[in-house]
């Protein structure tokens, strides 16, 4: 505000005469001391109210009309009270003096300073009508302002607007009811009122323009100098830039994929996405692969576009699509693992293709270019998705089931679920359920979805992996199409990258970039990336660039199979380029070697030498890290090897190694000292080195183990379940290994007697005993036969538990095998015995009861506590299964002579001699029921209060009407 | 109960039918009702099992021989009738770990119950407790004292083995368990041939053998008496030492084929090593 000082003495400065002329004409003998005290802060307000002219127009019209009025007592008040007023009261009223005399002599010198402005500032506040034109002639006066502000670097707009208010105001003045001196414009208003606006030469006008902007830069609202805060604010931005660029650079350091571009490259895209393949024919990935798979994408034609788009035929569908590929020669079955068939639901057989393999193959580039060229539209989740399983789920139903509307040409969903390896086991399997065709969703969810049908998969999902051994995808991958990405071949990236880098200027030949290849792995995506990397920093690649630099190497983690390979196989020797892209060579300098513990592999000689060897194997296993499994897999892939002399020394070196690493193992898992674990890799380097040839080696995944596993747990589980049913009285004896050892395989010899399959009855005695001494040992071990429907469809009856499974051998013979009549013979028996051992049972507890009640009552009568207590022992002893009719106390028999008597005896004899039942029978073989009929009729209160029994309610029957129990049917 | 194990099973410690003063002794021990934790061990088939069941019976009476499956909880409290008793079978199979909590329960339980350990050897259960318990070790019964019982049961009820054989003769034909010939064919098979390709043979029948549920301890025993049968003095020694070594890593580790596999790569270099020494020698 220092500065604010000066437009105010400008303004006195600028309107002296004016005040002159006012004291002359109104007599005041004012000192100037209060003048001067009196007009800045009208200036000030006229600076404020110039935005609302409406504000500035009453006061004027109140004046004109008070024209009558006496000036000087208006004055007077003015001075007086209102001291805003006070400037504008002065204004009208030398405006609006008739005396013309002398107002011609005041605006003799307004005119010439502000003449210009008030044509269009003036008609702008004062007239309605000319409000658009006056906005116009506004914006083109703001305009013109700007510009020569421009011109002298002062282009802030903000600082314009209150200058051009700033000029207004001052032009305010410049109206004029009298006719003014030089050129002029009147206007008439609506109201009748006329005006007489000042007109200026261009010249002048221009002049004043300039005066005014340049003015402006003197009397700026800032503190600083806008071109102070001009110059600061470069800068400010040079300093951001800066920042910027370090930031660029330091994602580059890390990140390793974004190639460093200069500033002429800033826009290029990175070379990856600039020179994806973006049709079939340019794929680089292996021919046959991008066969298969557009092959098994091809097949679900029927069901995707046969049903939905297009009802066109399959047949036709496939002719054009034969017709359509380049490849005429297309064969109908180009691999061995696609099956062509469709299911029931036009689905191909196999409904998910997985493909797999190292990164930078080109899997995601194939399977989108696929589906696109399929006509689908592709849908991608990946690993940067929310992969929970609800998420899951709904984007898979809303990829498969629904389809983009929008878009000119709406296609079917193509889902590719990339990087499928990571996606957590839940999820992976609610894809396969989906794929089955289950009800994906449990109970929980049946609200959730609308339909009841299940929703089966009906549009192609791809799915990409790189490592196919996940332990989750191991269920998926039984039931897909698996294909294994082979490695781009060589010379074909490196023609590839040829022809690239020719494109972007950028100097290589064949044999460096096949180098590049080759240290990349044959990964497109490094290798691509480094050719940009080597582009934005020079013109030219060579050899060198390729083994010095530190860029395009990946530390991913090796698959099982490689260091199996690794393991098996001596390294050839290389010329020129190097086998291993973990080495680093020395000469130059300038390369940093591996920060790995080991340090540098030159250092251990030759590729072929031993160290070299040592060293390499070595840090491929560390690489892996699961070592348990890799001993594994040696463990069963060693001799299918070829030796090459029949010496089993290194065989029993390399063993005493896996079994040196099992005690590790186990120590290790026991004590959890994993300190241990680093001992772990050098097995592998020993089976290396005892094993390894020039040979190639055909690795086979180690499931052996496994498998054994499983069939032991299933056999120990048949273990448990005969043992944990078998009658308490045998299974004290018998621990779990001495049954499989010594007891089940005689006991398989002696539960196979000798028997007739013919009717038991017809058995004679011996054979009778035979039998029931076989029933009773199969009953206490807990064996019997069941009915069993084998493969082929035939019943076959089957020891349960199957402890045969246990204890045969499939390269013995068994022993002599049962009938079907015999099996299913005994297997009934053993059945009836069992009834007839818990009905025993049961009559025991009843008769027990009752004689508990019936105890009771005598005690009521007898009321010896000392008795009591001696029934109950009594009682307690007369719970033996077999009830010796003895052990019967004296007042039970009493009670129930006749009843007890009998069915203790039926009871003792059948258990106690093990026989059959053998009621008497007439003539028929009918079983004459005479004493149980007594017995009955004897009983028949008790018939009546027992749960269940059966009575004829209607028709004829002349047979014998008699109860029976179950017992005897038995 | 009709096999003949099980029908002809001694019930009381009286009628024990070998180391008759040994049951004695228990017979003593138990009379006064109370008696300290036993540790009873011997091979298997020796008739452990059978020797506490009597000396249950001698404590609490007939009852013992009526047997209920149940799982309960029960509470240990201090009653002037006599202890709970809690048989421990297989104690040579619990883990060093589940060996030292037994150890624990039984200073702090010692007041109200008594343990019975029942172990095929003392070498697997940890001192701590063997030196807690009155061992016991039923030794195997001679040939003499087994044909003896035989000789004793032969006049009874009529079996089915018995009928399809009898009368006995010298050259009797006993059929071996399946496992057993099983091991016997395996350790010929060792013996036919050393080499890789045999080696994946052997294996194949090893994974078999523990399929089966058979121990691998068992497979070791039953191949190094296969194997030493066809060696010679010296190297007799070897071997035996060999499985010794293999066996004992086998229990300090956990994936037995490793080990078996060792033992029998190692026997085979070193059978045909000494076969290669023994060709000049014919020559």
């Amino acid at each position: 505000m220092d500065e604010f000082p000066d437009p105010e003495e400008e303004y006195e400065m600028l309107h002296a005469d004016e005040l002159e002329v006012l004291r002359e004409m109104d007599d005041f003998d004012e000192d100037a001391s209060l003048q001067a005290a009196c007009i800045p802060p009208s200036i000030k307000r006229s600076l404020k109210f110039k935005s609302p002219p409406g504000v500035k127009m009453a006061p004027k019209e109140s004046a004109s009309s008070r024209d009558s009025l006496s000036e000087l007592t208006l004055l007077d008040e003015s001075r007086n009270g209102n001291r805003n007023a006070q400037k504008r009261v002065v204004d009208d009223l030398f405006e609006d003096d008739v005396d013309q005399f002398l107002n011609e002599d005041i605006m003799g010198n307004k005119k010439k300073r502000h003449k210009p402005l008030v044509p269009q500032v003036g008609v702008g506040i004062r007239d309605p009508t000319f409000d658009l034109a006056a906005h116009e002639a506004d914006l083109s006066l703001i305009e013109r302002i700007t510009e020569v502000r421009k011109t002298l670097y002062v282009s802030e707009f903000l600082e314009s607007a209150p200058l051009t208010t700033d000029v207004r105001t001052k032009n305010t003045a410049c109206i004029h009811r009298s006719l003014p001196e030089g050129a002029f414009q009147s206007i008439t208003t609506e109201s009748g009122d006329r005006f007489y606006l000042n007109k200026m030469e261009d010249e002048e006008w221009d002049n004043h323009i300039a005066s005014i902007a340049t003015h402006q830069r003197t009397t700026c609202l800032f503190n600083t100098p806008f071109s102070l805060l001009r110059d600061q604010a470069e800068k400010e931005q040079i300093k951001q830039d800066a920042k910027r660029a370090a930031r660029m650079q330091e994602a580059e350091d890390s990140g390793m994929e974004s190639g460093v571009e200069e500033d002429d490259t800033n826009k290029e895209a990175l070379w990856v996405e600039k020179f994806k393949p973006q049709h079939y024919l340019d794929l680089l990935s292996d021919e046959s692969t991008n066969r298969t798979v557009l092959h098994w994408v091809k097949l679900w034609d029927k069901l995707v576009f046969g049903i939905d788009k297009k009802p066109r035929q399959k047949e036709e569908k496939k002719k054009d699509f034969h017709k359509g590929k380049p490849f005429v020669k297309f064969p109908k079955k180009p691999g061995t693992e696609l099956l062509d068939e469709l299911d029931d639901q036009n689905r191909p057989k196999q409904k998910v293709i997985l493909l797999c393999g190292p990164p930078g193959l080109g899997k995601t580039t194939l399977a989108h270019i696929i589906a696109r060229h399929s006509g689908y539209n592709v849908v991608e989740m990946n690993a940067s998705d929310d992969r929970s399983v609800d998420t899951f789920r709904t984007n898979l139903e809303n990829a498969t089931s629904m389809r983009s509307v929008l878009g000119p040409n709406p296609r079917p969903n193509c889902l590719i679920i990339d990087e499928i390896d990571g996606a957590p086991a839940p999820s992976i399997n609610l894809l396969i359920n989906m794929l089955n065709g289950k009800d994906t969703s449990g109970k929980g969810k049946k609200g959730k979805q609308k339909k009841d049908t299940p929703t089966a998969l009906k549009r192609p999902v791809i799915c990409i992996c790189n490592e196919l051994y996940t332990p989750a995808l191991r269920p998926l991958r039984q039931m897909s199409l698996v294909i294994q990405f082979p490695p781009t071949p060589t010379a074909r990236l490196a023609q590839r990258l040829l022809e690239i880098s020719r494109n972007r200027q950028l100097k290589a030949d064949l044999t460096v970039l096949m180098a590049l290849c080759d240290k990349t792995e044959n990964d497109i995506r490094s290798c691509l990336s480094v050719l940009q990397f080597v582009r934005s920093t020079k013109g030219d690649l060579n050899l060198s660039d390729i083994e010095g630099a530190a860029v395009g190497q990946k530390d991913y983690q090796r698959s099982l199979f490689t260091v199996w390979h690794d393991m098996f196989s001596i390294p050839r020797p290389k010329k020129r380029r190097r086998a291993n892209p973990h080495e680093v060579e020395h000469d130059d300098g300038v390369l940093i070697s591996m920060p790995e513990l080991t340090g540098d592999l030159d250092n251990f000689g030759e590729q072929t030498s031993l160290g070299f060897r040592f060293q390499r194997i070595l840090r491929t296993t560390q690489s892996c890290g699961e070592y348990e499994k890799l001993t594994q897999g040696w463990f069963e892939n060693y001799p299918s090897i070829k030796f090459k002399n029949t010496n089993m020394e290194p065989v029993k070196m390399g063993l005493d190694w896996a079994a040196f690493t099992d005690l590790l193992q186990k120590e290790i898992m026991h004590t959890q000292s994993w300190t241990l674990m680093a001992f772990l890799p050098y097995a592998c380097v020993s089976y290396h080195l005892l094993f390894a040839s020039h040979q190639w080696p055909k690795i086979q995944y180690p499931n052996q183990m496994y498998e054994t596993n499983q069939k032991m747990i299933k056999n120990k589980n048949l273990q448990a379940a005969m043992i944990n049913e078998m009658s308490p009285m045998t299974r004290v004896f018998v621990g779990a290994s001495p049954l499989v050892q010594d007891i089940l395989p005689y006991l398989f010899h002696i539960i196979q007697p000798n028997l007739r399959p013919v009717n038991t009855q017809l058995y004679s005695k011996q054979e009778k005993e035979e039998m029931t001494g076989l029933i009773n040992t199969m009953i206490s071990y807990n064996l019997t036969y069941t009915q069993e429907r084998n493969l082929e469809g035939q019943y076959s009856f089957v020891l349960d538990p199957n402890m045969e499974e246990v204890v045969h051998f499939p390269d013995i013979k068994p022993s002599k095998q049962l009938s079907y009549a015999t099996r299913q013979l005994i297997s009934r028996e053993i059945e009836i015995e069992k009834v007839r051992r818990a009905e025993a049972y049961f009559i025991n507890q009843k008769l027990n009861e009752e004689a508990r009640f019936k105890a009771k009552v005598n005690v009521k009568a007898s009321s010896s506590a000392l008795q009591k207590k001696d029934k109950v022992t009594e009682k307690s002893s007369s719970e033996v299964i077999t009830p010796p009719n003895s052990s019967l106390p004296n007042h039970l028999q009493k009670i129930k002579p006749k009843h007890i008597e009998t069915l203790a005896l039926e009871e003792s004899s059948k258990i106690g001699s093990g026989e059959v039942v053998q009621a008497p029978r007439d003539f028929f073989g009918r079983i004459i029921n005479r004493p149980v009929n007594q017995q009955i009729n004897n009983l028949n209160n008790e018939i009546v209060k027992s749960d269940i029994w059966f009575r004829f309610k209607e028709g004829y029957s002349n047979a014998v009407r008699k109860p029976i129990k179950m017992k005897n049917l038995v | 109960m009709s096999l003949w194990v099980d029908k002809y099973r001694p019930k009381e410690l009286s009628k024990l039918d070998y180391h008759i003063q040994q049951a004695g002794h228990l017979k003593k021990l138990v009379e006064c009702g109370d008696f300290p934790h036993l540790l009873v061990y011997g091979p298997p088939g020796a008739g452990k099992k059978t020797r506490i069941m009597c000396l249950l019976r001698e404590l609490y009476g007939a009852g013992v021989e009526r047997l209920r499956i149940e799982h309960q909880n029960f509470q240990c409290q201090r009653n002037d009738s006599l202890l709970p008793v809690v048989v421990l079978t297989e104690v040579d199979k619990l883990t060093k770990d589940a060996q030292h909590a037994l150890r624990r329960t039984m200073e702090k339980y010692m007041a109200t119950c008594r343990l019975i350990l029942c172990a095929n050897s003392t070498s697997k259960v940890i001192p701590a407790i063997r030196s807690r318990c009155l061992g016991v070790r039923v030794a195997a019964p001679s040939e003499l004292a087994i044909s003896q019982i035989l000789q004793v049961h032969r006049g009874s009820p009529m079996n089915e083995l018995k009928q399809r054989w009898y009368p006995f003769t010298a050259q009797q034909a006993i059929s071996s368990p399946d496992w057993e010939i099983f091991l016997q064919q395996t350790a010929t098979k060792i013996m036919e041939e050393q080499s890789p390709n045999r080696l994946l043979v052997v294996r194949e029948r090893i994974y078999e053998l523990l399929t089966h549920c058979i121990p691998p301890e068992v497979i070791f025993k039953g191949l190094l008496k296969e194997l030493v049968r066809n060696c010679d003095g010296e190297l007799k020694f070897e071997v035996t030492s060999l499985a010794a070594y293999h066996e004992h890593r086998l229990n300090l580790g956990s994936k037995a084929i490793y080990h078996i596999e060792a033992f029998i790569a190692a026997f085979m270099a070193r059978y045909k090593r000494f076969l290669e020494e023994s060709v000049p020698d014919i020559f």
